[in-house]
């Protein structure tokens, strides 16, 4: 953290007291919380309470949930952005609000609604289930499902704005060079929006990592199949507290590794 | 023999309409000339297929690259026209050889092949020390000539410069504008050069056309352009007087009422609305009513004074306004200064007059 | 709710003082502990189990009838996490458990002793028609996803007693533990879980929306459910004024309508 107009230079701007208050007291909001938890670990057992089984299992799970539902999320996310930034359509502002619905809307509502349409006895769900005998409720499959509705808007966002962002001249001299328009898609497009969409999957797979509500709506809490971490933190907050606790640190220390590595390149162009 | 054969007419949603023909030989350069808007950098997108025409067709080498009657459009991937943007527009993330080289790559050649073209020209442009700077770390005139290259690369059969020149400072500017039309020369299909400079044109162009508003108002070389300026645009471009009058009585009659007289007039063969340029080093300047043989003769005050290279030009305002070229030694023993009383005289057989 | 609050006290103020006195035998209790006054008032403060949502919303509404310048804020969560909530210094006044062993830490500390106020076995509950004929314990064996209470709350504890006591093993992988008994019902009731063990009472609060299949008295486990007062109370009249109101018959009526068994 670096506070640089605190040091004031010689003719640097004095930092506003307004501001500053309220800003100092913003940063211990945010970092108090973080205190509590960390004063909560027990350090000596941290490593025992993060491989019993249901910490191990809970993890793996994450894990493997959370990076299929972050490939989702690209593979669906980034030909939607394209759409949304590239081609003009009626009814294109509505389609925008959808794909940023499951970042407002609460998650057990979005457990509740893909519950009502993959369900067993959803809209899609029962002639899939009467079909093919495919379900996705109490199924890993359900958890990747979940994390996926709540990871793609943070796709969709980053990069449909990158690439209004981007000079799409740079696009015309490529086809005048002789690109096809995957060619220009592959080798201009892409790597001019890579920096901002490596920011969109970081958040996506944070988010789908602490995916919580629809997860738990949707896919249930069954050990080994579909209890994350997020799940277990909050089954085992009451039975095996120093568990919960060993297993929210891991998650906290994910999500700062995440957003540390990007440094504010999601929001900021540098 | 004719290599592009271009008729553009293009509707722009602003109302603009763009209606210019456009012929060229191989190996030839043509400059485009215009104000900002006129629609020279439309004509270069609708050239390579950025845009579709609306109107007319393009033909190059015999096969036809846009016809708004038949449909046909060839889009720019296939067409093999070089474009070397007025930003430049290099790829950020490549390479300046990566940039080079992409052409040739879009195009199917192996990597091998790209690369050693991308080589061939980094050479051409004396930039092989900068293979692998990228474009951020090159300066003006190195990411302008990487530009060039990049358009050059996989040899197209149409060449289009739009405002090659532009972006560079004053220095870099005049000798890239001799370098250019020796690099020019290694390619040979046509060339389109768009600008806004006469001086470009005139280095770097066989041939001119000028573009006011969308349509071509004058065709030729620089020298027939300052010797025969169509319009007020042309002649303040090639630094002409350009007077506009009806031919009355072996004279013209201007609007002012002022009667200017031409060699060109007495002879007879001209009749109507003309155009009169008087090239401003023909015009002498005199503190008093001067007593010569010149039979044009005017009043004015001096309403602005420039220099230009080892010249200045005195801006004259009265019922005739003209500029007029002097030396600085002049301009002293004249004692000319904004505001002073001069008289003006051209010699008759200075002025030179045709049709409108 | 909130103007329906505003214009019940306005109209007890307008009241007579003779009225209120006559509101309960648990007023006059609570009047002679407390040098305040002989009125009950205040806010209190009720968390109990989350079986108890229907028969305590209707229980606190018509103890707010009685006592006018009462009000009763109500939560509900399965009653581990209360107890835990409460351990962390939540500002809760009534605890009403769904098991008794939960109320031990508090109740040594407490002013009154617990009260036990009502029981409720457990049953199973399947999709409204139970579809897949589930007709004994034995029987969740063979579905594919059976739900319970996570195992601290009374709810998940009992069912895996019950489970245990008849012989069933369900492997980890066919169950989904949802944090309450009413989380629990939901997963089979709106969610795809296809049986569930929950209490009798939410069986029957379901209605249409769930088939209940009773478990045999050998087998079954009965909850009582108590009720204590939390040491450090801020409405040190109207919480024991609650305690009281819910021995009364008015409120044993109540709760035998939603199917709870009273003492």
């Amino acid at each position: 953290m670096r506070l640089q107009p605190l040091q004031r230079k010689r003719g640097a701007r004095r930092v506003p007291v307004l501001l500053l208050i309220p800003a100092v007291f913003a940063i211990v909001f945010l970092v108090v919380p973080i205190i509590g938890l960390l004063q909560k670990v027990v350090w000596g057992d941290l490593f025992h309470d993060l491989t019993t089984p249901q910490a191990r299992a809970a993890i793996a799970l994450s894990l493997r949930c959370s990076l299929w539902a972050t490939v989702l999320a690209v593979l669906f996310g980034v030909p939607l952005a394209w759409l949304l930034a590239r081609v003009e359509f009626r009814g294109r502002a509505v389609v925008r609000a959808l794909a940023l619905l499951p970042l407002v809307l609460p998650p057990v509502v979005g457990g509740v609604a893909l519950l009502s349409a993959f369900g067993r006895r959803g809209l899609i769900g029962e002639p899939l289930d009467a079909a093919f005998g495919i379900h996705f409720t109490f199924t890993a499959t359900g958890v990747v499902l979940a994390e996926t509705f709540v990871a793609l808007p943070f796709v969709v966002i980053t990069v449909e704005a990158a690439l209004r962002a981007m000079d799409r001249r740079l696009e015309d001299a490529a086809s005048t060079l002789g690109a096809s328009r995957f060619t220009v898609l592959r080798r201009i497009t892409f790597p001019a929006i890579a920096p901002a969409l490596s920011g969109g999957v970081a958040l996506a797979w944070a988010r789908a990592l602490g995916e919580f509500g629809a997860t738990i709506t949707f896919a249930g809490n069954i050990e080994g199949r579909t209890r994350t971490a997020p799940l277990a933190v909050y089954l085992l907050l009451d039975s095996q507290p120093q568990t919960a606790i060993a297993l929210s640190l891991v998650m906290v220390a994910i999500c700062i590794g995440v957003l540390t590595l990007l440094r504010g390149r999601w929001l900021v162009r540098q | 023999m004719t290599a592009l054969d271009a008729n553009i007419q293009i509707q722009l949603e602003s109302g603009f309409q763009l209606d210019v023909g456009l012929r060229a030989a191989a190996g030839e350069t043509i400059a485009i000339l215009g104000p900002n808007g006129a629609g020279k950098t439309t004509l270069l997108h609708a050239l390579a297929g950025l845009r579709p025409l609306d109107g007319g067709s393009v033909t190059l080498n015999g096969s036809v690259l846009d016809d708004a009657t038949t449909g046909v459009f060839v889009p720019p991937e296939d067409r093999s026209v070089g474009f070397m943007f007025q930003e430049y527009l290099l790829f950020d993330h490549l390479t300046a050889r990566d940039n080079i080289a992409f052409g040739p790559r879009a195009r199917g050649a192996s990597k091998a092949v790209a690369g050693e073209e991308a080589d061939r020209l980094l050479e051409l442009v004396g930039l092989a020390d900068r293979a692998d700077a990228r474009p951020r770390a090159l300066s003006g005139g190195e990411a302008q000539r990487v530009a060039l290259a990049r358009a050059l690369a996989g040899s197209p059969r149409l060449l289009l410069l739009d405002e090659p020149l532009s972006a560079l400072d004053a220095t870099t500017r005049d000798y890239m504008r001799r370098d250019l039309r020796e690099l020019l020369s290694t390619h040979d299909g046509p060339r389109i050069l768009v600008t806004h400079d006469p001086l470009d044109a005139a280095v770097i162009a066989d041939r001119v056309l000028v573009v006011e508003e969308g349509h071509t108002v004058q065709e030729g070389t620089i020298a027939e352009l300052a010797q025969r300026p169509a319009t007020r645009y042309v002649a303040d471009l090639v630094g002409v007087n350009l007077l506009r009058g009806v031919v009355r009585d072996e004279s013209i009659e201007l609007p002012s009422g002022a009667l200017l007289v031409s060699a060109d007039v007495s002879e007879g063969t001209i009749v109507g609305v003309v155009l009169a340029a008087i090239h401003p080093h023909a015009v002498s300047l005199h503190r008093q009513a001067p007593e010569t043989s010149a039979r044009n003769t005017w009043s004015g005050h001096v309403e602005a004074i420039e220099a230009l290279g080892s010249r200045v030009r005195v801006r004259i305002g009265g019922t005739v306004s003209l500029v007029a070229e002097v030396t600085p030694g002049a301009l002293d023993d004249l004692a000319i200064a904004p505001g002073v009383e001069v008289w003006c005289t051209v010699k008759a057989t200075e002025v030179s007059v045709y049709p409108a | 709710m909130g103007p329906a609050r505003v214009f019940s006290r306005w109209r007890c103020a307008a009241a007579a003082v003779g009225l209120l006195a006559l509101a309960s035998a648990g007023c006059a209790t609570s009047s002679s502990t407390s040098g305040n006054g002989s009125q009950v008032g205040g806010v209190i403060v009720v968390a109990a189990a989350s079986s108890l949502t229907e028969a305590f919303q209707t229980i606190a509404t018509d103890f707010e009838a009685l006592h006018p310048q009462v009000t009763v804020d109500l939560t509900f969560d399965s009653s581990s996490r209360i107890a835990a909530q409460i351990d962390e210094g939540a500002p809760i006044d009534l605890f009403a458990s769904a098991d008794e062993a939960l109320v031990e830490p508090v109740v040594d500390l407490s002013p009154r002793p617990a009260t036990a106020f009502a029981m409720s076995d457990l049953q199973i509950v399947t999709k409204s028609g139970n579809p897949l004929g589930i007709r004994s314990l034995s029987d969740l064996a063979s579905v594919d996803v059976v739900a319970l209470c996570a195992p601290k709350a009374p709810c998940g504890k009992y069912a895996d007693e019950i489970l245990a006591g008849s012989g069933v093993a369900l492997s980890a992988d066919h169950i989904t533990r949802a944090d309450s008994a009413k989380a629990t019902l939901g997963a089979v009731t709106y969610g795809d879980a296809d049986a569930g063990i929950v209490y009798s009472t939410d069986v029957l609060a379901a209605g249409d929306n769930a088939t209940g299949v009773v478990i045999p008295k050998a087998h079954n486990h009965t909850a009582i459910y108590v009720i204590v007062q939390i040491v450090n109370t801020k409405n040190k009249m109207a919480a024991p004024s609650f305690m009281a109101y819910l021995s009364s018959p008015e409120a044993k009526a109540t709760l035998r309508s939603f199917g709870f068994s009273t003492p």
